[in-house]
């Protein structure tokens, strides 16, 4: 992450100039109701990390001219990716390295540990979105040991983020074995790709919200949560932490002004208690965080009982280098394409509405 | 009722939006900026040499070409004679916009601005539906691809001196998509002299209260001021590079010529902020269109359509397009005609009947068959057509096509058989 004194160039936070953004608003471009032609979105476009690497080499998801075509034609998300390019750029810009101190390790179980790690102040406004994670990795590893992060809570003074690492894995191993107090962590950031379906998010203002937290996924919901109270949302949510106890964000959110219930949601109990919580469509928005399984479920309760909800979701997928080049996080759409989800914004529905 | 839905709301996608309401279809008008006319906000010269021609049988035909009624409502200076041209008219930039929307409110158009098209829905090469950008999706039973051939940005850029900021707002709005290309089209680009894709628009405005008050005078009172080069500043070498051939004449790569259509309209594609200063009575010039006029202007003729003679797309047989799409043609009375053409022709195929094509004994009709002919050769990348100038003015007086006296017109229009073709109800 590079230390910044202001937003600069990125589209990403605009205070200073007396913009729409505010503090901790989503990044979602110009147009936030753009069904059409969602999937091949780039979520860095107009940031300080565009154009990347992918564009350089030809890749580019948005510039057809960066693609290698000779005539304009591209999916236009409110900046010129060419003419930053060529204008602008210097060398492809990407997120570097940096090591950041453990201020706080907390074991919460087991299997989970929370940490808070102290940021620079300047990318701090960079770091409040809804969906925002960090690539972490413990100091003196390989670098291609780290893993994504959802940041969880950010604070200002001092400016510090946290983030909570579920031993899943030899990377979220290495982690949370060695990061304790004082030990540095060499993070990788920010990267904005972290909910599918935020435009749905961004424009909810006075309407009647559901979060559903599942386990792990309940790290990514606080933020989505201060977001949509900000916005005068009345936000109901749902916490399940069966599958990673000790992790309960409950008296957290209700802190933050929200009705919170802890409930089941998987099998078949999860279902009949989903039905009869949707039953009656009064939800515009829905946000959830956990499994696959769980987006689907929802998918199909809203197309059995008739429901109208917008649905936003955490991003599953599995990001290895967040730049769009490793090509881990790969996914088919229905046209046949394949998009990096690191980098794309498919709606939920492409990829779960099936 | 018949619906026909119109993409691109300039003068050429007006202009096919009234006759195609006049004809008795149901039209929605859909237009990506926030105002109708595009590059007809910063325009104004109408009736100029042949186009006095053009638009006196445009008028006796009817439909959309009534436009060319509300350009002569809106003029400020009528028969005006600049060099190179005679009898101009030149309407008002600023009320032309207001005047035409309520042309077409007033016939029953539905007007969508602030809808990009994006995408289409098409098979068995009919289209079915044109969708916008924010997901709004519009079917009918014909249309008209009236987007324009400027731009986008990126074109501007490889090809001219990159986005000048100019009136068609792309970075604002999103810049045009054309609906022929969405359905597989494959499209013409003009050419330069030297092989270099597309042209560049033939025109800026100044900022007319910028200028001295000499200027001023001038333009108010007799709607146009010549003012000379410093010698080294002639510049031949901009003709070239016009996508309007009847301003590529050597009085005005020697002179500033200044036209007044509310906005100070300068003949040349761009100038320098510094070398516009050095010309007296233009000591303290701005820029009111392009902004980046000092350095560039956008580039056009990026997207011409293949089509027939009564203007449907080649490939598609329910789409129609109009103005810059229809050939290599420049100019607002030229557009008007294409569309009027166009729209009153979409009526026709949507009602099931057969589209008509304009005879060549008019100069409107030679027009159009001209600048089909063209788009069939290689070479006929590097032409353009006007009625105002160039290869096509010529071949009009060649052929005893222009002429100002509007009954000899009128009678010409009779002959064929035509006479407010346009006008009827089709229903």
């Amino acid at each position: 992450m590079t230390s910044r004194q202001d937003a600069g160039n990125s589209g990403e936070y605009r205070d200073h100039a007396g913009n729409t953004n505010r503090p901790g608003d989503l990044p979602v471009r110009n147009r936030a109701q753009l069904p059409w032609g969602t999937s091949r979105r780039c979520v860095d476009i107009a940031s300080e990390y565009c154009p990347c690497y992918r564009g350089v080499v030809g890749e580019c998801l948005v510039c057809s001219i960066l693609q290698g075509a000779e005539e304009c034609d591209c999916l236009w998300q409110g900046v010129c990716v060419l003419l930053n390019y060529r204008r602008v750029l210097t060398a492809p810009r990407t997120r570097t390295e940096v090591c950041l101190p453990v201020v706080d390790h907390q074991v919460i179980s087991a299997e989970l540990v929370r940490l808070t790690l102290q940021v620079d102040r300047g990318i701090l406004p960079l770091l409040r979105f809804p969906g925002t994670y960090i690539f972490a990795r413990p100091a003196g590893s390989p670098t291609f040991s780290s893993a994504p992060y959802c940041v969880m809570d950010t604070f200002d003074d001092p400016p510090t983020i946290t983030t909570v690492v579920r031993r899943v894995g030899p990377k979220s191993r290495m982690l949370a074995n060695d990061a304790s107090e004082a030990n540095q962590v060499i993070v990788r950031g920010p990267f904005w790709g972290g909910i599918l379906g935020r435009e749905a998010i961004a424009r909810s203002e006075q309407s009647e919200t559901l979060v559903l937290g599942y386990g792990i996924g309940q790290v990514s919901v606080v933020k989505v949560v201060e977001y949509l109270l900000r916005r005068d949302n009345r936000v109901t949510a749902i916490v399940d932490d069966d599958k990673t106890p000790g992790l309960n964000i409950s008296s957290k959110l209700q802190a933050c002004g929200c009705f919170v219930g802890n409930a089941r949601l998987g099998r078949e109990p999860g279902e009949r208690f989903l039905q009869e919580l949707l039953g009656d469509d009064c939800f515009d928005l829905i946000y959830a965080a956990g499994p696959d399984w769980l987006y689907g479920l929802l998918f199909r309760l809203k197309r059995e009982l008739g429901l109208t909800f917008d649905l936003a979701v955490s991003n599953n997928h599995v990001l290895c280098c967040g730049e769009g080049l490793c090509g881990s996080c790969h996914t088919s759409l229905a046209d046949g394409g394949e998009v990096p989800m690191c980098k794309c914004q498919p709606g939920p529905d492409e990829l779960y509405d099936r | 009722m018949v619906r026909v839905v119109v993409v691109g709301g300039g003068w050429a996608g007006c202009s096919a939006a009234l006759s195609a309401r006049i004809a008795g279809a149901e039209v929605i008008l859909i237009e990506r900026t926030d105002m109708l006319l595009g590059l007809g906000l910063v325009g104004g010269i109408m009736r100029n040499n042949g186009r006095f021609t053009a638009t006196e049988e445009g008028l006796a035909l009817g439909g959309g070409c009534q436009l060319l009624k509300t350009a002569d409502a809106e003029a400020r200076h009528v028969n005006l004679d600049f060099p190179g041209h005679s009898h101009a008219s030149l309407y008002d930039v600023i009320t032309i916009e207001p005047a035409v929307r309520r042309e077409l409110k007033r016939a029953g158009v539905e007007i969508k601005t602030m809808r990009r098209v994006v995408e289409v829905v098409h098979e068995s090469g009919a289209l079915v539906e044109v969708i916008c950008e924010n997901g709004e999706a519009f079917g009918a039973d014909t249309f008209v691809d009236a987007t324009g051939s400027a731009g986008p940005m990126g074109n501007c850029y490889q090809w001219g001196n990159g986005c000048a900021m100019c009136i068609l707002r792309c970075p604002t709005f999103g810049p045009r998509v054309s609906v022929a290309s969405r359905c597989g089209v494959q499209e013409r680009i003009g050419q330069r002299d030297d092989g270099s894709l597309g042209t560049f628009s033939g025109s800026c405005k100044l900022n007319k209260d910028s200028l001295s008050p000499e200027v001023r005078k001038g333009l108010n009172d007799k709607g146009v001021v010549v003012l000379p080069l410093p010698r080294d500043l002639v510049r031949k070498q901009k003709l070239e590079m016009k996508a309007c051939v009847q301003y590529a004449i050597a009085e005005y790569a020697d002179n500033i010529v200044l036209l007044d259509t509310g906005h100070a309209k300068l003949m040349t594609p761009y100038m320098p902020v510094d070398e516009l200063r050095q010309v007296r009575g233009l000591e303290n010039a701005r820029y009111e269109d392009p902004y980046g006029g000092g350095v560039g202007n956008s580039i056009r003729f990026l997207a011409v359509s293949p089509r027939d003679g009564v203007l449907r797309v080649q490939g598609v047989e329910n789409l129609f397009c109009a103005g810059e799409k229809a050939g290599q043609q420049v100019g607002h009375t030229e557009a008007i005609i294409a569309g009027a053409l166009a729209g009153h022709n979409a009526a026709r195929a949507a009602l099931g009947l057969e589209a008509v094509e304009l005879p060549r004994s008019l100069a409107v009709g030679e027009f159009l068959a001209i600048t089909m002919e063209a788009m069939a050769s290689p070479q006929g990348a590097q032409r353009r057509f006007t009625f105002a100038g160039g290869e096509f003015f010529s071949r009009m007086k060649e052929r005893d096509l222009y002429t100002l006296d509007t009954e000899a017109i009128k009678k010409r229009v009779a002959l064929a058989g035509i006479s407010g073709i346009f006008d009827q109800d089709l229903t």
